[in-house]
């Protein structure tokens, strides 16, 4: 299946009439990796979650190719090829990484209550098993298969969920801040990772991200939001050299990095949370 | 700790061809896997030898503790049910007991006979059993709009009323109830064979009676339960649970219907509840409202909580605990210090029950909130190559 | 006519006091995330142990009592038990409260039995004519006086320090932490006010027309769940107005017993479960919760 297009129309996202996203829009070309980058509370986060589903959108429209996705359920999103990790780490701390990954597998397997108890899932599972085993040879995750995921060090937290979500098998990829937290040579992999996993896979790749070497070095093109709005989008050179975006946030040294996105991020299992530092 | 570089030759293997790696990659399994066996063997082992034992007990043991034995796997079933539903899915029910008199008394009803004010339809007790769960599983199902909306420990309050309603249909639907003095059990039969006294049967020189009978009957069923429950924990539907459990949102995002899924784990555990009543009705032989009172249903969550939450043989030796205790306090209480039987003056047997068991649940969170279950694995954990 | 206005004065009155049980519900819940589900038998152990003093001492001296066993129960709950499990888990919290509701019944229980205490208040059995309407004096005190606590614990929220240092550290554990409230005390608060509320609601259960102090109690008591139900959970202004929708509905359904027969017999003591699951389809987050609280 070739990789899909996404396209953001005029977005806005508010929440009690604060304003987190107001008219955003860009296209996502097949197989590219885009970033969008901006400064804390720009609304990146927000957007993330809006395209999953999870956040409302309260105007303009999400398109997958010609599937429409405003105002579907995260559920329905994932259904359509939509895999996702998220800014604060989110797994099942007291289960295998293996166990982990395999919830990736829920919507391209069908054994329900029934079937799994009467042992009828058990082919099924063996077959998807040997897919995820693939899948965590390709993230550097093999030997931590039998693991408690909370037992994980940082950085194999993350590539646990960039892993889960490819285990998916999805066509869009979505990562909020793949990287944050992670040393030089960890994001650097992580980043070849996201490229290989785009060429293997024929993905088209979305994520935030404020390690400004990552993102120049892997994204196709950048977009970038400040106070919800999209001030600037082009390739890597060119919003290097824009004006406003050298202003509104390159220029500023982006050391204090602990993201906290316009409400509340309802994301987390409170045990997966971790603070990187 | 050379694995970035393991990582990266993999990353580049594979962003060639991803299908070559295959045989590398069987060769690094195989090599991690061999640490699973030796985990499962005692286990298994362990699990096999308790059926063993279990088989043979009738044959040794009196009937008072083959009693003890029959509520406790009428309960350890009830547990096995909400360890599905709050141990995995995080959903808490103080309803259970609500579910497991469904079962009781949709069992009395369906195979019970018509005689002085009381009705019932006569069916098979097969039947009435198998359709007691069934209509046990149904009230769950109609509850399940409440069930499927709210979340954890907010579902436990609002499940409370649950058990205050059932109490009142109990006392109020007297043609089926019986009310306050409840109506008496049909007791099991199968075949022709029944599992009663009069079934006339003798093994190796012991002669079998209602409580041998049921004894087989109650392990046969205590099995099965505990296998269906393995079964959906390890497989597609327990990982979602799980899942769900940690971050609603997180499972949403893998495609998981979280409505739907906390609908069909509170059914499935209401299904678990209404066995748990088909066994408590043909244990006791008799139903009674004000046994299945908000006490039944906190008995049910201590249960899993002393055994672990989430594991189905927690589940089990929870329950066996939290039922014998009270009966073996009491049995025992002339060599005891403190208990005294019933009736007598001092601390009654059941009372002394509760308060080891309400003292344990906090003892349990304070020390280890994964209980016993989580105790093991700690100990497991370090013994094993932890930093592997 | 008048009954039916001596019935919702009653209403009112029950209403009023679920509204102070209620509260220290959510009170709790508020400060802390830790559903209490002791608060019923505390509010038993309050009143007990007036009943079982106020022969010896007098019924003022007990109810201060009553007041002082619950507040340090509840201050030793937080601080040497909740304290110790991670401020996060509040699944362990709950189930922790559990254990405790166990242990505290199981010892009402054995001390309780079947056994009636007479209460012993001032008020008890005395009624009051107000022109047409014959009153227990227990509901004329209930229905002057509680308004006024929880005006005043309106204002105690609303213009004090600690109420300040509560309602931030609700909004925002870690910054209230991080400006240097210390969450510790907001928390042990909670819990205090919220005992002592309860004791005070129990003291006002246990009043003629009720009997006195038996086990029976905690199961009135516990009514004050689907009150926080229905209000929504994590409002106060929601605690009070379940309360009263509890209270008023459950004392005219009882009171209209004969011509509700067909629901049974003691249809009142379940009324209020019935008012919360209609209530739970129609609006899952309650008639004032926040919907974060229960969105999927």
């Amino acid at each position: 299946m070739s990789p899909p297009r996404l396209v953001v129309e005029a977005v806005s996202v508010a929440f009690s009439g604060l304003l987190a996203l107001d008219a955003v829009s860009f296209t996502v070309e097949p197989g590219t990796v885009h970033a969008v980058i901006g400064p804390n509370g720009a609304g990146k986060s927000s957007l993330l979650n809006a395209l999953c589903g999870i956040y409302p959108v309260t105007g303009g429209r999400i398109l997958l190719d010609e599937h429409e996705v405003t105002r579907q359920r995260p559920d329905r999103v994932a259904a359509l090829g939509v895999g996702r990790t998220f800014q604060n780490i989110v797994v099942s701390p007291r289960e295998s990484v293996l166990d982990n990954l395999m919830v990736g597998r829920h919507r391209l397997t069908r054994a329900g209550l029934v079937r799994t108890a009467l042992w009828l899932g058990r082919r099924e599972q063996r077959r998807h098993e040997a897919r995820v085993r693939e899948i965590a040879e390709f993230a550097g995750l093999s030997a931590r298969l039998d693991t408690t995921a909370g037992r994980l060090a940082y950085g194999d937290l993350k590539r646990l969920e960039f892993a889960r979500a490819l285990c998916l098998e999805p066509r869009l990829l979505i990562l909020d801040e793949p990287v944050a937290g992670m040393n030089t040579a960890e994001s650097r992999e992580l980043g070849r990772l996201v490229l290989a996993a785009r060429d293997a896979l024929g993905l088209t790749v979305v994520f935030v991200e404020h390690d400004m070497g990552v993102v120049m070095s892997i994204a196709d093109r950048i977009t970038v939001l400040d106070f919800g709005k999209v001030v600037a989008e082009g390739a890597p050179a060119e919003v290097r050299r824009d004006p406003t975006v050298v202003s509104a946030y390159l220029g500023v040294p982006d050391d204090d990095a602990p993201d906290a996105p316009a409400p509340e991020d309802a994301v987390t299992g409170h045990e997966a949370e971790r603070t990187p530092r | 700790m050379s694995e970035s570089s393991v990582s990266e030759s993999t990353v580049s293997e594979n962003t060639a061809t991803e299908d070559t790696v295959a045989p590398a990659r069987a060769a690094t399994a195989a090599g991690t896997r061999t640490r699973t066996p030796p985990h499962r063997l005692p286990a298994v082992a362990a699990a096999v030898a308790a059926v063993v034992v279990a088989l043979a007990l009738p044959l040794y043991v009196d009937a008072f503790w083959l009693r003890i034995g029959l509520f406790a796997m009428a309960a350890a079933v009830g547990a096995l049910g909400l360890t599905i539903l709050f141990g995995a899915a995080g959903q808490l029910s103080l309803g259970h007991a609500f579910f497991v008199a469904v079962g009781t008394y949709g069992y009395a009803f369906l195979a019970g006979g018509d005689g002085g004010h009381l009705t019932g339809l006569g069916l098979p007790p097969l039947a009435a059993a198998v359709l007691a769960t069934l209509l046990a599983g149904l009230c769950g199902l109609l509850f399940s709009p409440v069930a499927s909306r709210l979340r954890g420990i907010y579902l436990g309050i609002a499940s409370l009323g649950l058990v205050f309603l059932g109490h009142h249909l109990l006392l109020n639907l007297r043609p089926v109830t019986g009310g306050y003095d409840g109506r008496s059990v049909t007791p099991f039969a199968l075949g022709g064979f029944a599992f009663s006294d009069a079934s006339g049967l003798v093994v190796l020189g012991v002669p079998f009676g209602a409580v041998e009978n049921l004894w087989y009957l109650f392990l046969a069923v205590t099995v099965a339960a505990t296998l269906v429950a393995r079964n959906v924990l390890r497989g597609r539907p327990g990982r979602a649970f799980r899942l769900m459990r940690d971050s609603e949102v997180g499972a949403a995002a893998m495609g998981v219907r979280v409505q739907r899924t906390k609908a069909s784990a509170f059914v499935l555990s209401s299904m678990y509840a209404g066995v748990a009543g088909v066994l408590t009705a043909l244990a006791f032989q008799r139903a009674v409202p004000d046994y299945f009172d908000l006490l039944l249903s906190i008995d049910f969550l201590a249960m899993i909580i002393l055994g672990g939450l989430g594991s189905t043989s927690g589940a089990i030796i929870g329950a066996t605990f939290v039922v014998a205790l009270p009966i073996v306090l009491s049995r025992y209480a002339d060599v005891l210090p403190l208990v005294v039987g019933p009736g007598q003056d001092g601390l009654d047997a059941s009372i002394a029950a509760q308060f080891v068991y309400g003292a344990l649940v906090v003892v349990v969170m304070l020390t280890q909130p994964g209980g016993l279950r989580a105790m093991v694995h700690a100990v497991r954990d370090r013994r094993g190559p932890a930093s592997a | 006519m008048i009954r039916l206005l001596e019935l919702l004065v009653n209403g009112v009155s029950l209403g009023l006091l679920y509204a102070l049980i209620t509260l220290g519900f959510v009170i709790v819940f508020k400060a802390t995330r830790v559903v209490n589900f002791a608060h019923a038998s505390f509010l038993l152990l309050g009143v007990y142990v007036v009943a079982a003093t106020q022969a010896r001492i007098g019924f003022a001296a007990a109810a201060l009592l009553g007041l002082a066993v619950v507040g340090l129960l509840a201050l030793a709950t937080e601080r040497l038990l909740l304290s110790r499990i991670d401020r996060h888990n509040h699944h362990a919290m709950a189930i922790l409260t559990i254990g405790l509701n166990v242990v505290l019944t199981a010892e009402l229980t054995r001390r309780l039995g079947e056994h009636v205490l007479p209460l012993g208040a001032p008020w008890d059995g005395r009624v009051v004519d107000l022109g047409p309407l014959t009153l227990p004096l227990t509901v004329v005190i209930t229905v002057a006086g509680v308004p006024l606590l929880i005006g005043g614990l309106t204002a105690l929220l609303t213009l004090t320090g600690w109420g300040l240092a509560m309602r931030a550290s609700i909004a925002d554990a870690e910054g209230a932490a991080l400006a240097g409230i210390r969450l510790r005390r907001v928390s042990a608060t909670a819990w205090v006010l919220a005992g002592l509320l309860a004791t005070t609601a129990g003291i006002g259960l246990a009043s003629f027309p009720s009997p006195g102090v038996s086990l029976s109690i905690e199961s009135v008591a516990i009514a004050a769940f689907p009150a926080a139900i229905i209000g929504g959970f994590d409002s106060l202004g929601g605690a009070i107005a379940g309360g009263l929708i509890v209270g008023v509905v459950q004392v005219l359904v009882a009171g209209h017993q004969d011509s509700l027969a067909f629901l049974g017999l003691g249809i009142g003591d379940v009324v209020a479960y019935l008012v919360m699951i209609v209530v739970l389809l129609w609006r899952p987050s309650g008639l004032f919760g926040s919907k974060e609280f229960s969105r999927v």
